[in-house]
This record gives C-alpha cells, structure tokens and sequence, in this order.
C-alpha cells in the first residue's frame, strides 16, 4: 500500500482547549521525548499498542488460547486472576482483543490514511466556523510523520480550515520543519532552559527545540507557548525565570498557556504496562496564580491551563 | 362584593387611583426578601384537600346541568372557599392551595389511587410528599368515593376496547392524561390577553357574542351554554382577585410597620384592579398574570403551562414605567425574581407508577425569551436580559427559562444566557429558531405566527393564543422492536403482544427485519392514538377549560373549549421513546448480521432470550458495532429512517376535533419504567435497564466522540418529522467551562448546533463527584438542580435509579 497513514491513538470532537475557538483534536502516535510527567504515554510508541485494562478482566483464557506468541498468562493470585502480558513477546497483533468480550484488551492506535482523517475533520467544520477553531495535530509528536501531516493541513487549507499543530519542538527532519511553516498556528511546548535538566526530564536535548522555537518566531509563525510545570522538575524559579525570559524575547508569542502537572495520565501507564515515575503534590492556585504573574511581568499574554 | 360595580363606575375608580399611583409603587424589595421567599419553597411539598373537596362539594350540588357549566360552577366554589393568605414580605400575591408549597388534588380525573397510596405518598421513593395530618385523611376518605366510576380515567378505561386495554403503560406510557393525573397543561394562553383587555374586558367580548346568538339554533344554544360557562369563570377569577384585595386590606389596617403597611395597601389596591382591568404598570401587569395563572392551573392543573414570551408583551409597559421613572431595571428584576418564586408554590401529586414517568415535581412555568418578532426582525431587549439575570438567585425547579436562538440573535444575550446556565447547573434551554419555525410550517401556522412561537411543557412550540400543542404519551418504540424480532411476543411479559411477524430467525436481509418493525409500528400506533384520541375526547366531553379558553383567540368567538377545537390552531402528538435503542440495535444487526457476518440472527435471539448471559462474545460483537451519538452516518441514518417511519403513521390520520396529530421525541423520565417492560436488545441493552433519555440523546453514555459529535448527530435528524420537538441532554464538567473563553465557546457550541438543524439543547454542567456526593449528603444539595427529562428537578428528591441514570450520562471534560 503506497499510500500514507499514520497511527492515531485519539480523536476529540469539540475541544474547547488546544487552540483557538472549538477544535477537532487528533493524535498522532509516536514521540521522540520521554518525559518523566507524559500525560499521554500512549504516544510515546511509533505503532499501536495492547491497552489492557485489568479491573475488566474476567478470567475467561480467551486471550490466551489465541496468542500466537504465548504472551498472555492469567497467574492466580490469591484466588484472584491477574492478567500477564508479555510486552516483549507480544507482537502486537492484536488477535486477543477479537476474543476479549469483557474490554479488558484493547488497541491503543488505528492506522489513518489522510482521506480518512480529513472527512473526520470535516464532519465539524460548522463549529471551527463560528467559533474561530479548527483542527489541532498533536500527539505524540505529529510532525513524525511529516509527509501525512503536510498532505493533511494542504486539505484544510484547500478547505479553509485553520490547522495547528501542537509540537514538542524535537524536530530535526526538513520536512518536519516544513510541516511546522505550514500549519496556521504552533502549540509550541517549552520544558526547560538548562540542558542537562531538559535531557533528564524527556530524555533529549533541548537545543534543537530551542533553535526551532526562535527561528519559527523570526518567521513571524503564531505560538502559543505550553509550559508544563512539574515540581521538583520545572518549577525552579530559575527555570520559570528563564523560560518566562526567553518568551519575552519574541516576537510571535501569542499566548503562554501555564500548564500545571495532573494525573489524568496515570492509568495509562498501566494499562501499557509501563512504570509511573511521578510522585508530586498538585501545584496549589494561589502558586498558579504567581506563575502567571511572573510571565505577565515579562509582558506575555499568560492563561493557566491550555 | 365589587364585582357586581358597572364598569363605569370601574372606570372612574381606577382613574381617581391613577392619580395616586406615583406614591404608591413598589418601593423597593431587596436581596434579604427574595433569599427568604425562596428559602420557603425548598421544603417537602404537603398535599391540600380544598381544591378536590370544594369540587366534589360542587358537582354533588349541580349534577343534571351541562357539563361546561358544572365545570365553571366547581372553579367559582374553589375560588371562592379555598383558604388565602399572604406571606411576610410577599409582593405578588396569591396561592394556588393552602399549603406553601401545595399538591393538588384531581379527583375528577383519578381517584381511587389517593385513598390507596395515601401513606405511601410520604414514604415512596419519588416525589415524596410530607404525611398527610390525620383530619385531611379522613377528609379524603369523605369525599372521595364520590368519583368511583366517575372519574376520566374510569371513564377512559370503560372506552377503550376490552382487549387492547392490556396494552396500555406497555406500548405506550403515559398515554392517557386523566390516567396520569394531570390535565394537559402545555397551556399556551395569551397574557398579552389579560394584560391589555383585563377579565372585564373580555366578559364584554362574551356578552357581545352571547347577544348574538339565535337561542333557537342548537349549534347557537351549545355556543350559549359553553359562553355562559366561560362568563362564570371570568366572573370568578375577579372575586377572587377580590379577595386578596381585601385580605391586604385587613392586614394593612393591623400592621404596624409603615413600610409593610403601605406595601399591603398598595397589594390591596393592585388586586383591586387587576386582573380585573388592564394593566398600568409593570407590577400590576405582573400581578394580573399570576392571579389568572393561578385560576388556570386551578381550573386544570396539568404541567408545563406557560408565560410564553413574557419579555415581549411585558416590555410596553416596562419601558413606559422606565420612562415614566417608577422603575428601575433592579427593581423590575427584582419583581421578576418574586414572580418566578410564586411558580414553585404548586405541584401535581402523581400516582406512583405515574410519578416515575413524570418525576421531579415540577409544573415549568415556560418563559421564552428572545428570538424574532413577528417581521422576522431580532426581539431581545432589556426586559429579555433582565429575565435571565433574575433566575440567577432564583434557581428554583419550576421556572423554566428557554432562550431562542437566531443568527440574528446578538453575542452578549447568548453569551448572558450560557452564563447563567453555567450558575444553574445548567439550567436553561436553549432552541433553534431556525428548525422550531420550520416546524411550525410544516404543522400549518403562517410564517408571522410562527415566527412569534414560544414553548410550553418540556419541548412544544406552540403559538400563544392562536394554538393549542400538545404532546402525548411516550411510544415504547425498543418494545417494537423487541416484538419484530420476538414475533409479536413481548420478552417481559410472555405475551403476544403486537402481530405476528414471523420468526426473525429467518430473516435473510436487514430489509425483512425492517418490514417486521415497521408492521409492528403500523399495527401499534393507531392504538397509541386511540388510546390519546379517547383521552381528549374524554377532556373535551366532561373537564374543558372555559377560563383557560377565554386567553386564546377564537375560542369565544366560536363558543368552543380550547380542548374542543376552539383555537385556530391545534396539534396533538404521540411522543417516541427510545429511538436511540432501536437505532443502535438495527445498526448492530445489520452490521454484525447482514453484513460482517460475524454473528447469525438465531446466534443474537438466543443471547437476546438468555439476557446475555453466558453470551459475552455476542455481546461484545453487537456493543462494538456504531452507536447513535457520535457523527457516524450508518447509524445515525437509521435511527433517522425510524423516527421518519414512525411519523408517518402518526400523521396518516386526524387528532381530536380536526387538530394535525404530530410527532415528538421525548420520554420525560419515563425512559426508565418503559424500560422495565423491554428484554435486552441487540445494542447491548440489557432487560429491564432504562432506554435512552430525552428521545434524541444518545443512549446514556454511549456518545465518546466528543461534544461536537454528539451534537452533528441529532443536528442531523429531520427535526420536521418531529414538530412537537425533542431534547438533547448532555452533560459538561463545570471545569469545562471555567473562563469567560471557554464560555464563549460553548455559546458557540450552542449556536452552531442551532444554526445547523438542531432543535432543544439543554445541559446538566455538574460534575459526576458533586452529583455522588449529594447522593450521599442529601440534606447538604437540597437546591442542587438537574435537568431531567426536559425540565428541571432537585437531585435529591430524584428515585436513586433516576439518579443513577443521570451519573450514566456521557460527561464532556476539559481534555
């Protein structure tokens, strides 16, 4: 099959975040960063994945029967049965989740061609129109798949669709860059200033995120700046400090969207089988309500939340 | 008593009182009296005995005299004998029982039931009542034997063909009004009528065609009797007006603060002359309208009555009152807050198994606002804005504020609008102009009527005095399936319920299964409508409404009952309940049947016999196939085909006295007892579980795709095979809209999906954590609002399956 797809792990009718106006929010699976506070980790891979949600699990064996691999065990612990999976076995083909009737085992990612996904953008076009939305491509990191994305936001402008993309700014194929030029509107997200911190956190360097970040500025390219603050991560006031700073600095911020650390992403992590690391407090209001002063301060339009 | 002055003498009474009105105005009224009013109308309703005793007592004395006049006679004694008061620091005055916040009693439509549940009634777990005091049981127990056999719904069930009678409450819920213990409310009266006319005004127009008449002819002899029904009740409305009038007299003369002194005089003086005499100002208009509201829900006490478009036909004399200096805005607000307290002092007591279909205790007083006038132009004005700010520290059940929605319809009034929604849990409706005027036209109302239409009971457009819409019983349209797929046998009941169809086992194609619904349909619904034709007949025949009547056009020049065809316009609908679950269930067997072939249709009719049990993989298959709710075409086309379907067999024949027999959407909260009485269904269903909400919402929970999706489905529905209107619930995090940026786009929600075919939209904007903890902690959310059905209840006083149900519902979250 020549034509392009990309994984997409979620699609959200009418979103009143991510953007401008009423969005269609679509999720590209598939990211270079790791960070320690990833609220989707379903992003993280670049292929569909094995959901397993335990508590669903009856028991049945089903799964196992079928597993091509011998993936799945169902281990009795203490009269209770607990699902097993093997992630390094499973292949991922997913033949479990036909026999699984209870919702225990489900995929994390469909395959998308770009006409698919356009005529599911479509279908809220009425909305983007009266309130100033559109679609918004994020991920995961969307611009992964640089050549679907382009193709993408070529059929909304066709459609005067107004695109963003919502990018970790890890982007290092020209084609990438490209499809970051292309898009209306950047969602453009700033996760520290000091390098060895950066890598810590999400596992890559920030150089080339920071260096897109001012070029796409020079460009005159609109950016809402996220901010994620992680505390013990960063919520340093010389991190904020110089992130706050460094926003002054451009041109083409239209917004700095504060985003304070949650757990919505927690079950995820195991329903992936993957560790959660993140043990903090929430980021009280009124410690919010100061970060956002301080941005202000810096002569930024500054919102908490996205 | 006054009443008997000429009108002369009337005349130059209210002119020497014009005078003095300056000084006589409402001078101010405060936040500290509306807080404590409303305080008063958050308790446990108590039942009242007068209304059903006084008529009782009424129709022992007239027995022999044509029935209108029997009528007029029992509404003049109640008015007459039923106890009044006044409460500290009421303004607008009047009570509709002797109770703050009263039940009715409707002997003349049920009965029987009030001796059977008279103890339960305080200890049922929907729309409890406090127990009744030990004289008013033996009261009851008095009187009403009376209307054994007597009653409408004796009556009704003596009509209706031995062997269908089976079929009622199972087919169709709720489809006899007299048997659910309610007249029809949806009261579509004109204030416009007694504001600017007064009663006396319209007793001249009576006694001017009653003068006309030729007493010889026997058509001209049934105008005079019914005419001199209507006059009886005018005359009666006035008295007691009347007697208000001189109760504030009384007190007056006894109180010692000056300023509620003078606040009795000025009630005394107000009651004296409306709704008597037009209107001068924007409190006696006020006034007037609640008496006559008052004189309507006592002459038939039914649900959803409403004001209609109050800020249109009250605004002439607000802004002449603004201009004059005698008002402010605050102050007109503040009186619109005391108005919408006074209509939650009434409540209907339901039998039991009717009180789950209705439950919540709400008699929505509908008030319109906005929209377009009569030349198509934009009608908000300050008087609509005043309407909506008024409900944000009135919040209680029964005003039901529904703002329509236009392109023409500013920004700031839509965004006013979601603001006040977001303090109220949700609480407005919001309507597409658009899709209700198109209804109108198709239903046969000329474009400048429709244009003015307003809304009564949950979901009816309706055209204030020119018509009369009124919805029906809810059609169990999961139950026909159920039948087509059963070969007419009901799975609950074990009966042979509608035709038999054949063995669903052997369809072949998704077509066969089609033919078998739609005979199924075709065979059930003239009994849906027989069953609502004999029950307006019965209305007609021995309980019309001659004051009500008075308030529309026609009915006195015609000398016909609004419910006898009196209006110019009249509608009577049937209402589908469940059409969700039969789209859902064709979709899945289509897909998973006829066309995936992953399952056979005798595979699904044994899963469907054993309720799923042991039946996961049949369960999973039909459950993952597309569900109605989420912008998907192949489904939401079926459920499209259905209500298309349905419709017309309900409109194939006439309704009561020449009136366009419609279609609705709606189930109140009767989604939950029709569902007692259906077996699993291949959408996953299982036997017994509530249906879908609302009509057109999409089955609770099943709409995942988002707020938009949702609303692109039902947008798409041909909202004119469905004129007596739908409702689409849906529910959103409070964190969803926390700033004025997310309003705003939510009121752009709200307008794209008006501007684009969508019909009613309301929300419940409570999270699933508060509505848990109130089930826990009822006595700390007595005032916690939610939106069930069309109108809205208090959450504690909800069934604990009703309130489960709206935990269920999809919640949209900040994502």
């Amino acid at each position: 099959m020549d034509e392009v797809r990309a994984p997409i792990f979620h699609i959200i009718h009418g979103s009143f975040v991510d953007g401008y106006g009423i969005r269609t929010t679509v999720f590209l699976k598939g990211c270079p960063l790791k960070c320690i506070w990833c609220c989707n980790p379903e992003g993280q891979k670049f292929h569909p994945e094995l959901k397993v949600s335990a508590a669903k699990c009856t028991g049945c064996g089903n799964c196992v029967s079928v597993c091509p691999v011998g993936a799945i065990k169902l281990e009795t612990d203490a009269g209770n049965v607990r699902l097993d999976i093997d992630r390094q076995l499973c292949t991922n083909c997913f033949k479990c989740i036909d026999v699984c009737y209870t919702g225990a085992l489900d995929r994390f990612g469909e395959y998308y061609t770009v006409d698919e996904l356009f005529a599911v953008i479509k279908k809220d076009e009425q909305f983007y129109r009266s309130s100033g939305g559109g679609v918004t491509i994020g991920g995961g990191e969307a611009t992964c798949y640089p050549e679907f994305v382009l193709e993408l936001i070529k059929r909304c402008k066709e459609n005067y669709i107004h695109t963003a993309i919502d990018t970790c700014g890890f982007v290092t194929s020209p084609e990438g860059i490209k499809a970051l030029e292309e898009a209306d509107l950047l969602l453009f997200d700033v996760k520290g200033i000091e390098l060895a911190a950066h890598q810590r956190n999400t596992g890559v360097s920030n150089e080339p995120i920071l260096q897109n970040l001012k070029r796409l500025d020079a460009i005159g390219k609109p950016l809402i700046i996220r901010v994620p603050v992680i505390p013990g991560y960063t919520d340093s006031e010389e991190t904020l400090n110089g992130i706050a700073e460094l926003l002054g600095s451009l041109k083409s911020v239209e917004r700095v969207d504060i985003m304070a650390v949650h757990e919505f992403g927690k079950v995820k992590y195991a329903q992936l089988g993957m560790e959660y690391k993140l043990n903090v407090e929430p980021i009280p209001p009124e410690r919010q309500e100061r970060i956002k002063a301080l941005f202000e301060a810096h002569g930024l339009n500054t919102q908490l939340g996205g | 008593m006054c009443l008997n002055l000429s009108n002369k003498f009337q005349k130059g009474l209210s002119k020497l009182r014009g005078k003095g009105r300056e000084k006589n105005k409402v001078q101010s009224i405060g936040k500290e009296r509306i807080k404590n009013l409303r305080e008063k109308m958050l308790t446990t309703p108590e039942i009242c005995v007068e209304r059903g005793y006084l008529m009782t007592e009424s129709y022992k004395e007239t027995e022999g005299q044509p029935e209108a006049i029997r009528r007029a006679k029992a509404l003049a004694k109640i008015l007459k004998e039923m106890t009044i008061g006044i409460a500290n620091d009421e303004l607008i005055v009047g009570r509709g029982s002797s109770k703050q916040r009263g039940g009715l009693l409707t002997p003349e439509l049920t009965s029987g039931w009030y001796l059977e549940e008279m103890e339960l009634l305080s200890t049922r777990n929907v729309d409890r009542f406090a127990p009744i005091p030990k004289e008013a049981q033996e009261k009851m127990q008095e009187f009403l034997p009376y209307w054994k056999g007597k009653s409408l719904i004796d009556k009704w069930t003596a009509r209706i063909p031995e062997n269908l009678l089976k079929l009622n409450n199972v087919v169709q819920g709720g489809a006899a009004f007299c048997g659910n213990n309610q007249y029809y409310g949806h009261s579509s009266a004109d204030y416009e009528i007694i504001i600017n006319k007064g009663l006396n005004g319209i007793k001249e127009e009576v006694d001017e065609e009653i003068a006309k008449l030729n007493l010889a002819d026997v058509s001209e002899f049934e105008k005079y009797q019914y005419l001199s029904a209507v006059k009886i009740t005018l005359e009666a409305a006035a008295a007691f007006a009347e007697r208000y009038a001189k109760l504030a007299k009384d007190m007056a003369a006894k109180e010692t603060n000056a300023t509620r002194k003078a606040e009795l005089e000025l009630i005394a003086e107000t009651c004296k002359r409306v709704p008597a005499n037009p209107a001068r100002t924007f409190y006696e208009a006020l006034q007037s309208m609640w008496i006559t509201y008052l004189v309507l829900i006592i002459e038939a006490p039914g649900p959803g009555n409403g004001f209609v478009r109050a800020d249109q036909y009250l605004y002439p004399l607000y802004k002449k009152d603004v201009e004059a200096g005698t008002i402010t805005p605050d102050l007109a607000r503040e009186l619109i807050q005391l108005f919408y307290i006074k209509t939650n002092g009434l409540v209907i007591p339901y039998p039991t198994p009717m009180a789950s279909f209705f439950a919540g205790f709400t008699l929505g007083a509908n008030i319109v606002l906005g929209g377009l006038t009569a030349d198509g132009k934009d009608a908000v004005n300050e008087l609509s804005y005043l309407f909506l700010e008024a409900e944000k520290e009135v919040a209680l059940n029964s005003e039901d504020i529904i703002v329509r929605i236009h392109k023409k319809t500013p920004d700031a009034f839509v965004m006013k609008a979601c603001e006040v929604a977001k303090a109220l849990s949700g609480k407005v409706k919001f309507l597409s102009d658009e899709t209700t005027i198109q209804q109108l036209l198709k239903d046969g109302k000329p474009i400048d009527l429709a244009r003015c239409y307003g809304i009564t009971g949950c979901n009816s457009p309706t055209v204030a005095g020119h018509s009369l819409d009124i919805p029906g019983g809810m059609v169990n349209m999961p139950l026909l399936l159920e039948l087509a797929l059963n070969n007419g046998v009901s799975r609950i009941i074990g009966e042979q319920v509608g035709p038999q169809t054949g063995d669903a086992r052997n369809f072949k194609t998704y077509e066969e299964l089609w033919a078998a619904f739609q005979k199924q349909v075709e065979t059930l619904m003239p009994v849906a409508l027989m069953f609502r034709n004999v029950d307006k007949q019965l209305f007609a025949e021995f309980a019309p409404i001659p004051f009500q009547s008075s308030l529309y056009y026609d009915c006195i020049k015609n000398g016909r009952d609004a419910c006898n065809g009196g209006t110019p316009y009249s509608t009577y609908a049937v209402s589908l309940a469940g059409t969700p679950n039969v789209g859902d269930s064709l979709a899945a067997i289509k897909k998973a049947v006829f066309e995936d072939k992953k399952l056979t249709m005798a595979r699904v009719l044994d899963a469907l016999a054993k309720n799923f049990e042991g039946e996961e993989e049949v369960l999973h298959i039909l459950s993952s196939a597309p569900k109605f709710g989420n912008d998907n075409e192949y489904v939401d086309a079926i459920v499209n085909d259905v209500i298309s379907m349905a419709s017309k067999e309900v409109g194939k024949v006439k309704g009561f006295a020449g009136s366009v027999s419609n279609c609705a959407a709606g189930t109140v909260t009767a989604n939950i007892p029709l569902g007692f009485v259906v077996g699993a269904l291949p959408d996953g269903r299982k036997a017994g579980q509530p249906i879908a909400e609302g009509g057109i919402s999409p089955h609770q929970g099943r709409n995942v795709a988002g707020p938009t999706a949702t609303m692109m489905s039902v947008a798409k529905l041909d909202h004119t095979k469905i004129t007596n209107g739908s409702v689409l619930n849906m529910r959103f995090s409070p964190d969803a809209l926390k700033d004025g940026q997310k309003l705003r786009k939510f009121a752009s929600l709200i307008r794209t999906y008006c501007e684009t075919g969508g019909f009613l939209i309301q929300f419940n904007i409570v999270s699933t954590d508060t509505l848990k903890e109130a089930q826990k902690h009822p006595e700390q959310y007595k005032d916690l609002l939610v939106r069930v059905a069309t109108y809205s209840a208090y959450f504690v006083e909800l069934s604990p399956e009703l309130q489960n149900d709206i935990i269920a519902r999809m919640q949209f979250e900040e994502v």
